[in-house]
């Protein structure tokens, strides 16, 4: 039912994208593409513009140059709302609940409007949303009374109920303890397996590299490493970027 | 919806308990009813004067359910909306005395006019946010009041014009026929923000004031979302600019453009509380209390005003109707969306 047009090619793809604010430039030329079902993760140290990078990939800030292609299709000038209607879905890092209104209805927004749905069709994606990621039972809570690890559950409930086929992650684990970081890898394990591809930015390595298949690394805007995830840790242009020129942990310790 | 169904399939009593207290939906129903009954029969019982109060009632509350949707919920605080108040009211000068129609005919119509106008400027104004939102909407409407005043012969320039064609009907007619179109008028406002709130529109809205990034993130198309609303306040505005000046027969600029259209509703979304229905209802009754008191005090009683406002901003910015509903939260107009009945059996197991 879901067969995409072109199976075989990338279901995203990065094509030189640069963004400058003035003289700085956050990304410089960065290429890279997501293959249908993978799971990629995204490292580099704070300011490299792992940020920058997702969100020229969802749609809230637009690139200086180069384009987005998904699914082939070049989307480059697609605004954000109609991205995530499409199935490109982004959680911010700082997350964004509607603090006023009740988890139901933050969750019922996003089935509605990203989601595309409509009345009891809408209701029961953001009910299987809710469930799936464990926050049910705080349904008639208002958003703004959430723990972190409430919002960041909510964050990824709402993503869900838009039904994504990409899911843009931004730092989910960050600000957690090590028991909700465990539970929340198992989470986005299951999402994975569901079908959907993810790019998932996070500093919390070990629980990134439990559930993608491939990293990339950035460093002062640019891409500097790409491979399995044993393969760019150890390789020289990322601890290079990680812990100094002559990475020299050895010394201190 | 649960409601129906319990008509359809009554329950056991023993799982009928936990949704026994849906049984207080029916109270706000009854006094909806009441207060409609005694309001559409008000013309036949009550005197001259209390049906003119009651009109204008009306068209302050339509007036302030359409600046709180705005406000309250989009966030979008204008503070220019006399610019359509002023649009209405000139519409019924050129569709009634013009172009010869019914003046009663021209109340819908100064609606549509004032959506067609507001287009453009919603172009210009949603590039702007917050207090420089508010201030171009200032701007735009002291440009257009300025711009009938002194630049256009046909509008009767500062001394405005009259609108001769309301002679025709006899004054008892006139006046019951502004009445009921009043209540029409307030009706569609109270349920039409009603409305579009229960809708997907209405979650958008609120998701919207809430975090403009979030929404945008789940797919709200916030733009488009903000423009609907704009038009519909300005639609409202429209249709009450035209409904008060077949009341006041002399449309001047000065009046119909008057920042106190503007200033009164705030005060009144304000004092009754924002962000709800039941708040700018509220609201509406305690200005007119206000104003009875403080009548022939002139300048001061601008003052009290304000000075009020400024109180309830500090100390309750829910206004009244927040205070009311601190503790015992009892809805009038639910407009928050719950979850499902359906899903309530599987509630426990999460």
């Amino acid at each position: 039912m879901s067969q995409e047009h072109n199976t075989d090619g990338p279901v995203l793809e990065a094509r030189a994208l640069t963004k400058r604010y003035g003289a700085l430039t956050v990304n410089d030329a960065i290429g890279f593409s997501l293959t249908k079902g993978e799971a990629l993760g995204v490292l580099g140290p704070n300011g490299a513009g792992k940020t920058t990078l997702l969100k020229m990939l969802a749609g809230s800030v637009a690139p200086t140059e180069g384009k987005v292609l998904y699914q082939g299709r070049d989307i480059t000038a697609l605004p954000e709302p109609h991205r995530c209607r499409t199935g490109i879905v982004r959680t911010s890092q700082v997350p964004q609940p509607f603090e006023q209104i009740s988890v139901w209805e933050n969750v019922l927004t996003a089935a509605s409007h990203g989601g595309g749905l409509h009345g009891h069709v809408a209701e029961d994606a953001a009910y299987t949303a809710l469930k799936r990621t464990g926050l049910l039972d705080r349904h008639a809570k208002s958003a703004g009374s959430l723990s972190l690890m409430g919002r960041k559950r909510l964050e990824l409930s709402r993503a869900l109920a838009c039904d994504p086929k990409v899911l843009l992650l931004d730092e989910i684990a960050g600000g957690l303890s090590d028991f909700e970081v465990h539970d929340l890898v198992a989470l986005i394990k299951e999402i994975h397996a569901s079908g959907v591809s993810i790019i998932w930015i996070e500093h919390v390595v070990h629980a990134l590299v439990a559930v993608v298949d491939r990293l990339i690394a950035l460093d002062f805007g640019e891409l500097i490493a790409e491979g399995a995830p044993k393969e760019v840790m150890e390789g020289e242009a990322f601890k290079r970027a990680y812990f100094g020129e002559d990475h020299g942990l050895g010394e201190v310790m | 919806m649960s409601e129906n169904r319990s008509e359809i399939e009554p329950r056991p009593p023993m799982t009928a308990a936990p949704y026994a207290r849906e049984a207080h939906v029916a109270l706000p129903l009854v006094l909806l009813g009441a207060v409609l009954v005694a309001l559409v029969s008000l013309p036949f019982w009550g005197d001259g004067s209390l049906q003119r109060t009651a009109l204008e009632f009306f068209y302050f509350l339509a007036l302030a359910q359409a600046w709180n949707l705005m406000a309250g919920y989009a966030g979008m605080m204008s503070i220019g909306q006399q610019a359509f108040v002023g649009i209405g009211a000139y519409s019924l000068v050129v569709f009634a005395e013009d172009l010869g129609l019914n003046p009663f005919l021209t109340i819908p119509l100064a609606a549509v006019v004032a959506m067609i106008l507001a287009l453009p400027s919603s172009w210009l104004l949603f590039r702007l946010k917050g207090a420089y939102f508010a201030v171009a909407t200032w701007v735009i409407a002291e440009t257009v009041r300025l711009a009938v005043n002194a630049n256009i012969d046909w509008l009767g320039g500062g001394r405005g014009r009259t609108v001769r064609s309301l002679g025709q009907f006899d004054r008892h007619l006139r006046e019951d026929l502004g009445y009921y179109a009043g209540l029409a008028l307030a009706l569609i406002a109270v349920f039409g923000v009603f409305f579009l709130l229960r809708s997907k529109t209405g979650l958008a809205l609120q998701a919207i004031r809430d975090t403009e990034n979030g929404a945008r993130a789940v797919g709200v198309e916030t733009r488009r979302t903000k423009r609907i609303v704009y038009l519909f306040a300005a639609a409202i505005a429209g249709a009450t600019g035209a409904l008060i000046y077949i009341v006041q027969i002399n449309v001047r600029p000065d009046a119909a453009f008057s920042i106190n259209w503007a200033a009164y509703v705030i005060f009144i979304v304000v004092i009754g509380g924002i962000g709800t229905i039941e708040g700018p209802i509220l609201g509406t009754i305690l200005f007119f209390v206000l104003r009875d008191l403080l009548e022939g005090l002139e300048a001061w009683s601008m003052l009290i005003f304000g000075l009020i406002a400024i109180v309830m901003m500090l100390f309750a910015p829910k206004g009244i109707w927040g205070v009311m509903n601190a503790h015992r939260p009892v809805p009038l107009f639910r407009t928050a969306r719950k979850l499902p009945a359906r899903f309530k059996a599987d509630e426990g197991e999460a």
